[in-house]
């Protein structure tokens, strides 16, 4: 099995790779496994939000609209800051982060509708 | 004679140091942690394999027997993982499933204590074929005794399967893990390399898989888990839950309820407090706290006597019911009705969690279990309405016509079938694209308000049977409690006629 370094989305990642018996890519990556078929040249999208929920990347816990922003860019944020608020299912519904922090970027506007899974904010 | 044969018992003291040195106890050391001290009676201690490998010995690696547990009585059995791994061979099979049947003819629980490779390879089919015992005697035993299995070592194969079959599964953090199949033989028939804590490690089944109920650190705890466990729960299915002496006032007023809970229905808040302040103080023990967290299950006590609490979590996906909560929920629902546990419901939800991920995913498969589930539950069900109980969430944990006992809810509890403008929206399609669109909109939710998002609706036809002031909660649950606790369910006598239900799963 192989250790290869990729990047996705500037933030750099280690992955193991290995070809199972039938051919195919199997990727590992912070305790997920992924399988690439031969000649598949994009990343599955599991594996991009998870990538980002490895701690960096906050990601709509359900399908919703954004109520309000609570941060700005660059701003400092301690683990279990309220980000964002989303209203879903007659709630408002905090959004923290999972971790102490920089804001990096901000991939909502207010009034916007985010699926299930969708970035919010990234976290440096 | 008699003496020298025990002699024989004496564990191998390296691979004593070996168990000791992976932070683990040995099975002996585990029981006397476990049992009231000179309780315990072992069985069939000289029961060996009938194969004859080299290091052979009697017990074949597991203890089994009976005793008690504060002061109960309960059948257990201990694997020995120094003697060949705690390899569960044909013999070692037979002696778990004949405590597993003295459990089952004594109606008492029976806890077993993990700690095996899974089957004993050198004893070929027999060792499988008798694993099957155990899983034919766990069904039988189900919902007639309650059953225990704790994690204290690395599980495979089949020695998951049973403790899977049991009605609850208490893992220590430290040293314990389920798979079916380990890192090693993985490896070689698929080429993946995965960790032992990545494939079934505590926090993979206690948050992801849901197959763990219970997590502690170590063993230690893990043992006093299961001793507080046991203390909510009848011996069997014909006894009640032991009750206390009631130390809290059933009477005492919810002065704080209003601090906990928003008025303003939109905003989060955690339903544990509401729980905590309603129940008798310190009683509650959250059962799969990690897992399907937009609902909360566990046991607690109302005046002394033990009741399940099934509740919506408004600080998690806002509640709502999903795949996993409703799994969660429904399992729980059954094991209660199985031992005369009776139900308190808490609800504050919008409903299921709408979207493709959950539907591609079968929420509506998964959700039916908790309807299911409440319909053939013939327990008493109480449930109250904080703020909103909207469509099928309603119906799943309120409605009276699926078997709901009692529904009681605060002042501003919104009941309807959806949230005002989503109605106005489909209602008045067509008037809502002519002229003066906005403010016909405007009236017609308020209309639509004023009519349904209150709880004098629902009351007025008899779907809820009484509106309480928030800070009389605890009184208005526990006479509620009173008033059926000696219900009778006509569903019983039904049952009789089908060997059992298909609940979907």
């Amino acid at each position: 099995m192989d250790e290869i370094k990729v990047k996705i989305g500037g933030k750099e990642h280690k992955v193991k790779v290995e070809e199972t018996p039938e051919g195919k890519l199997r990727i590992h990556h912070e305790g997920e496994v992924f399988e690439l078929e031969p000649g598949q040249s994009s990343i599955p999208s599991e594996m991009l939000k998870r990538s980002g929920s490895g701690e960096s990347v906050v990601v709509a816990p359900l399908p919703g609209i954004v109520h309000s922003v609570e941060v700005k860019k660059g701003e400092d944020v301690k683990k279990g800051q309220l980000l964002m608020t989303l209203v879903a299912m007659k709630m408002e519904n905090d959004v923290v982060s999972p971790r102490d922090g920089k804001v990096k970027s901000i991939e909502v506007k207010k009034g916007q509708t985010v699926n299930r899974g969708d970035v919010l904010i990234e976290i440096e | 004679m008699l003496k020298k044969r025990l002699e024989a018992l004496k564990p191998d003291q390296e691979a004593v140091k070996a168990q000791h040195a992976k932070g683990k106890l040995t099975a002996e050391e585990r029981l006397a942690l476990l049992m009231d001290k000179g309780s315990f009676v072992e069985l069939d201690i000289f029961a060996e394999a009938k194969s004859s490998h080299e290091s052979k010995k009697p017990r074949d690696g597991v203890i089994t027997g009976y005793g008690t547990v504060n002061s109960r009585p309960a059948y257990v059995f201990a694997q020995d993982f120094t003697y060949m791994g705690g390899s569960m061979g044909e013999v070692h099979n037979r002696k778990i499933a004949r405590v597993m049947e003295l459990a089952l003819k004594n109606g008492c629980p029976c806890i077993g204590l993990y700690d095996s490779g899974g089957a004993r390879i050198q004893e070929g089919v027999a060792a499988l074929d008798t694993g099957g015992r155990i899983f034919k005697l766990n069904m039988l035993m189900s919902g007639i005794v309650p059953q225990f299995s704790l994690i204290l070592g690395p599980c495979a194969g089949i020695a998951v399967y049973s403790p899977a079959l049991t009605d609850f599964i208490l893992m220590s953090g430290k040293t314990g893990s389920l798979f079916i199949t380990g890192p090693d033989v993985l490896k070689s028939a698929t080429g993946e390399t995965v960790s032992l804590d990545e494939l079934g490690g505590a926090a993979v089944h206690s948050e992801k898989s849901g197959l763990v109920h219970l997590v502690t650190e170590d063993e230690k705890q893990c043992i006093q888990m299961l001793k507080l466990l046991l203390g909510y729960l009848p011996q069997n299915n014909l006894e009640q839950p032991p009750a206390h002496a009631a130390g809290d006032p059933i009477t005492r007023l919810n002065k704080s309820i209003q601090r906990i809970v928003p008025q303003d229905a939109k905003k989060p808040y955690d339903m544990k407090g509401v729980i905590a302040e309603v129940a008798d103080k310190g009683s509650f023990l959250e059962i799969h706290a990690s897992y399907a967290q937009s609902a909360i299950v566990g046991f607690a006590r109302f005046g002394g006597k033990v009741i399940g609490i099934v509740a919506n979590q408004p600080s998690v996906l806002a509640g709502c019911l999903d795949i996993h909560s409703s799994d969660k929920i429904a399992r729980f629902v059954r094991f209660c009705d199985s031992f005369n546990i009776p139900l308190i419901t808490l609800i504050d939800v919008a409903g299921y969690l709408p979207g493709k991920e959950q539907e591609q995913n079968g929420v509506i498969r998964h959700g039916s279990k908790i309807l299911y589930a409440y319909a053939e539950a013939t327990v008493p069900k109480i449930s109250l309405i904080l703020r909103k109980a909207y469509g099928g969430a309603f119906i799943a944990l309120a409605s009276k016509e699926l078997g709901h006992d009692m529904v009681l809810a605060w002042p501003h509890a919104e009941i309807a079938v959806m949230g005002a403008e989503q109605a106005v929206a489909i209602l008045h399609r067509k008037e809502l694209q002519g002229k003066n669109a906005e403010k016909f909109k405007k009236e017609k939710i308020a209309e639509y308000e004023q009519k349904f998002l209150n709880p004098y609706h629902a009351a007025s036809s008899g779907q809820v049977d009484m509106v309480i002031p928030p800070e009389e909660t605890r009184k208005n649950l526990g006479m509620a409690l009173q008033m059926l606790g000696h219900k009778r369910d006509s569903v019983l006598k039904e049952r009789k006629y089908r060997k059992h239900g298909n609940i979907p799963l």
